[in-house]
């Protein structure tokens, strides 16, 4: 082994006999993500956009945030894909380095057909996650509505 | 570390007591019905208890006073009481006559273990496993220092020895290794805790024995032991655990002519979901509750079977086994995709097992073969398994173009994987001029293939052949010294299938995703051969009958999985998506430990430290990509990387007097990531925290009306807090835990019946435990639980 090896050994045993607990300056904290609108259970009518305000915070830096709308018909013990499910994925990266950014935009509209069919209408999963530079990750999950709510067979 | 963890930890040592007077010496031999000498059996006086060696021999000093209660056991045979008049002129000669009752402690005609090697060991017979019932194989071994349990609630459990778990540590039966979904987190050991009749684990860098895997350690599993001769004997054990309302039976029948003899053992099992002292949990910014405090549909059932046919001559033995573990449990809705709040809706029934569940079956044939020929012992053993594990879940599916399979709709995972394997071992002794040697050449074989179906994807089709040459010396130079020298050589070679999922392709392609093809290939085809060399050195030096030290050095691999190499998908077992890297090489680790053991007549004192340099550690690397599935947040590839694990383990036990002592332990772990840049340097996964156990234990030695050899003991657990983690790993706060156990026997015409009764977490106490499958759940581990465990002979 090399002589770098061995001292990387030596070293490690030295630590736990000693009992020492080693601190980090690794990051380990995870963003946080503070949504303001949408709110839970909030409503939409196929067409709308839905108005995006959160903010993210980090405790060294902010890297890109996705923000992810699938189906959430009979809590995903659905039969089948149902026609017209919408499902919308977009990610952005945090534009300069920063620790804790504002984000509000109308980016996300939802779309009368998919597919060439009229949007599946009923509840949604609306997921938010961030990943700051290190790699840490937190996500957000609520539900939002969209059209009349149906009981799905 | 708190001063208030501090000083609980520094609590659990004690003070020694002082020496006797004038001190005398007893030497002497062990031997079993045939004049031979009968190694690794135990000899109690005053409470504490030595082994003899592989000759039968034994020595031990440090005795003060007129005269020694002697004690001789060993599995299978009658135990010997010897009042030894001190100072003692001539060396004891005593002959242990083999036990003619109880199912459960069989005589041994040939002993053979693993191969030999200095590594520092647990063992436990049946008779210590039965006390320490704890619900499963693996959990009544927890309590040993440097293994632990990583649980999937209350019914399935798989091992984990000095941080090391997954596809780093082996678990083997009867000499063949135990081939399952080992990657996974949420499968569990499929091994009957009733079968087992003996169980040690090396601890540390055990490639030589076993090869590719090895690299925390080798839980070795034996049951092969054979009954005596005209003898039969049948035996029923009941068991139950409050906190899950799980029953056990496990009924077994064995008799014996002269040379053929015949085993058989059924178990069932049924538990129902487990009480938590929680009725909420947070678990992605939502409360999610838990209804009567139980952790919904984490019910399971298990039903196992073992037949072994035995033949033994002077000289040739063979065993052959036959078992299948079968192994249903249900996991908690929470667990499986975004929870929603009816999901995990009261359903009424606490036994009932509802989508989304798990069950294994795992299938074995095994021989083992043993036979002398003009000096030299020889080993065959031959093994098929079968392990087949499948997902149940209600179909469910994101993407257009899925259809609900016709046959199997709601079976979303299926893995059938078989394993052939033959090992062979020869074992020679021979003595040099200046020492006696122990050799052994070995060779093991491994063919593995792994067929999948189900409506998802998760895991590749498969095959894998591997062979492995070794050779072994051990060398007793003297009472003194002892070296053990190993070399192992394997070569294995892996083909992946690649999958293309269709579906997923034109979803993506169709949302105008130019990713669509890398995320189609599910599975990336993959063609390795690998070479590993692995190597073992110890050496044991006693500086008297009270104390020695061993040390052992070695290198240590481990070939990557192929959901490390090829995999790329969703895995709900760790709820991310990870991707593989077919460009991995072994992972490799040089290993070193060092050892103390001291003892007297009262204590005795036990420390262990180790470490690990991995030059490749295999891990997951958040990537910073999204991934464009749903559910899923960044991509984890599989990345390589140096790393460095160290730890230690402190045991020591103390008897205040014949009828009380105390016990106590406690280990430490470091791990971290070797990297030029420091912000890199993260712990690794799945590190169990510094946590230390004392135990004040009780053996009146009185008995009353029917009840004797009762023993008792009040325990505390204190576990700190793990505050290095990975990234993405959350961290756990510390806890303290109380328990209790007590056992005895109550006398009955015939065989007595044995009870054990151990409760854990007395105090119901709310916790987590940092290498819990639920943990990424905030599930707090099961409450207050008292286990019941009778075993009736009939």
């Amino acid at each position: 082994m090399k002589m770098k090896q061995i001292n990387q050994f030596l070293w490690a045993v030295a630590l736990v006999v000693t009992g020492s607990a080693c601190s980090n300056d690794v990051d380990d904290v995870k963003p946080t993500i503070n949504i303001v609108t949408p709110t839970d259970e909030q409503g939409f009518e196929p067409g709308d956009t839905i108005w995006f305000e959160a903010t993210f915070a980090d405790d060294v830096e902010l890297k890109s945030y996705k923000v992810e709308i699938h189906d959430d018909f009979d809590g995903h013990e659905h039969k089948s894909s149902v026609v017209g499910a919408w499902h919308f994925d977009g990610s952005w990266d945090f534009e300069k380095v920063q620790k804790t950014a504002s984000v509000k935009h109308g980016h996300i509209v939802i779309p009368s057909e998919v597919d060439g069919e009229p949007i599946a209408e009923g509840d949604y999963h609306f997921g938010v996650y961030c990943a700051d530079a290190a790699g840490n990750e937190t996500q957000s999950f609520m539900r939002i509505e969209i059209g009349e709510h149906q009981q799905e067979e | 570390m708190s001063l208030k963890q501090f000083i609980c930890f520094g609590a659990l040592l004690l003070a020694f007591t002082g020496w006797s007077q004038s001190i005398h010496n007893i030497s002497g031999v062990v031997v079993d019905e045939f004049g031979k000498g009968l190694p690794q059996c135990h000899i109690h006086y005053h409470n504490q208890c030595v082994v003899t060696d592989h000759a039968g021999h034994f020595a031990v000093d440090g005795f003060a006073g007129r005269q020694l209660n002697l004690s001789f056991s060993f599995v299978g045979y009658e135990p010997k009481d010897t009042l030894v008049l001190l100072p003692l002129d001539e060396a004891l000669y005593i002959r242990m006559e083999p036990q003619t009752h109880t199912l459960n402690e069989v005589k041994v005609s040939t002993r053979h273990s693993s191969t030999p090697n200095l590594l520092q060991e647990e063992s436990m017979s049946k008779l210590l496993l039965m006390q320490s019932y704890a619900g499963s194989l693996v959990k009544s071994l927890e309590k040993r220092p440097g293994i632990h349990s990583m649980d999937i609630g209350t019914n399935a459990s798989k091992p984990m020895v000095r941080g090391l778990g997954f596809s780093r540590v082996v678990v083997s039966e009867n000499g063949i290794k135990q081939e399952g979904q080992q990657w996974g987190a949420d499968h569990g050991l499929e091994l009957d805790f009733f079968t087992a009749e003996q169980v040690i684990v090396a601890k540390g860098a055990s490639s030589i024995e076993h090869g590719s895997g090895a690299m925390g350690g080798v839980i070795s599993v034996r049951n092969g032991l054979a009954p005596n001769e005209n003898s039969s004997n049948r035996s029923l054990t009941l068991a139950g655990r409050t906190v899950n309302g799980s029953g056990t039976a496990s009924l077994a029948y064995q008799f014996r002519k002269t040379k053929w003899y015949w085993k058989f053992r059924g178990t069932a099992i049924k538990s129902g979901d487990y009480a938590v002292p929680a009725d909420t949990i947070v678990y992605l910014t939502r409360q999610i509750p838990l209804y009567n405090r139980r952790v919904k549909n984490s019910a399971g059932t298990e039903l196992n079977w073992m037949v072994q046919n035995g033949y033994l001559s002077p000289r040739l033995r063979n065993v052959l086994t036959a078992t299948q573990v079968f192994q249903r449990s249900g996991f908690f809705p929470g667990a499986h995709g975004i929870p929603s709040l009816d999901r995990v809706a009261d359903d009424g029934s606490r036994y009932n097992i509802a989508m989304p569940y798990q069950q294994v079956s795992h299938l074995k044939l095994v021989d083992n073969l043993a036979f002398s020929k003009r000096g030299i012992d020889y080993e065959a053993d031959l093994g098929w398994q079968q392990n087949h594990r499948q997902e149940i879940s209600a179909f469910h599916t994101h993407y257009p173009g899925q259809d609900v399979p016709a046959v199997d709709p709601n079976l979303e995972l299926d893995f059938r994987l078989n394993t052939y394997s033959t090992n062979g071992k020869a074992r020679l002794k021979f003595d040099s001029n200046y020492a006696s040697h122990t050799v052994v050449l070995g060779m093991q074989n491994q063919l593995q293939q792994n067929s999948i179906s189900g409506y998802n994807f998760l895991l590749p089709k498969f095959r894998m052949l591997s062979s492995g040459v070794f050779i072994s010396d051990q060398i007793n130079v003297s009472d003194r010294v002892t070296a053990s020298l190993a070399l192992r050589y394997d070569v294995s070679q892996l083909q992946v299938e690649g999958f293309f999922d269709e579906i997923l392709y034109r979803y993506l392609e169709k949302n105008g995703n130019s990713l669509a093809e890398s995320y189609a290939w599910r599975s990336v085809e993959v063609n390795r051969t690998m070479g590993d060399l692995s190597w073992l050195t110890g050496f044991r030096y006693a500086f008297n009958r009270n104390a020695s030290t061993t040390i052992n050095m070695g290198r240590s691999y481990r070939n990557p999985t192929p959901m490390e190499l090829s995999a790329n998908g969703i895995h709900h077992g760790s709820f991310r998506h990870e991707q593989g890297n077919p460009h991995l090489d072994s992972e490799l680790g040089y290993y070193a430990d060092a050892s103390f053991q001291w003892r007297n007549e009262r204590s005795e004192v036990e420390w262990n430290i180790y470490a690990y340099r991995f030059s490749n550690y295999i891990f997951l690397n958040p990537t910073g990509e999204w991934s464009v599935l749903p559910h899923a947040g960044q991509i984890y590839r599989y990345s390589q990387s140096g790393a460095l694990l160290a730890g230690s383990e402190l045991k020591v036990e103390h008897r205040f007097s014949e009828l009380t002592g105390i016990l106590a332990q406690a280990e430490w772990l470091f791990s971290r990531q070797l990297s030029d840049d420091p912000k890199l340097r993260y712990p690794l996964p799945f590190s169990p925290p510094m946590n230390g156990y004392g135990e004040l234990f009780f053996e009146p030695k009185f008995s009353f009306s029917n009840i004797q050899y009762l023993k008792m003991n009040v325990n505390v657990k204190c576990v700190l807090s793990q505050n290095r983690v990975a990234r993405n790993e959350l961290k756990t706060p510390g806890t303290t835990l109380l328990g209790a156990g007590i056992s005895f026997d109550v006398k009955t015409e015939g065989e007595p019946i044995r009870i054990t009764i151990n409760g854990s977490n007395l105090l119901n106490v709310r916790y987590l435990n940092h290498i819990s499958f639920y943990r990424k759940l905030e599930l707090p581990e099961p409450g207050r639980d008292v286990k019941v465990i009778v075993q009736i002979p009939l």
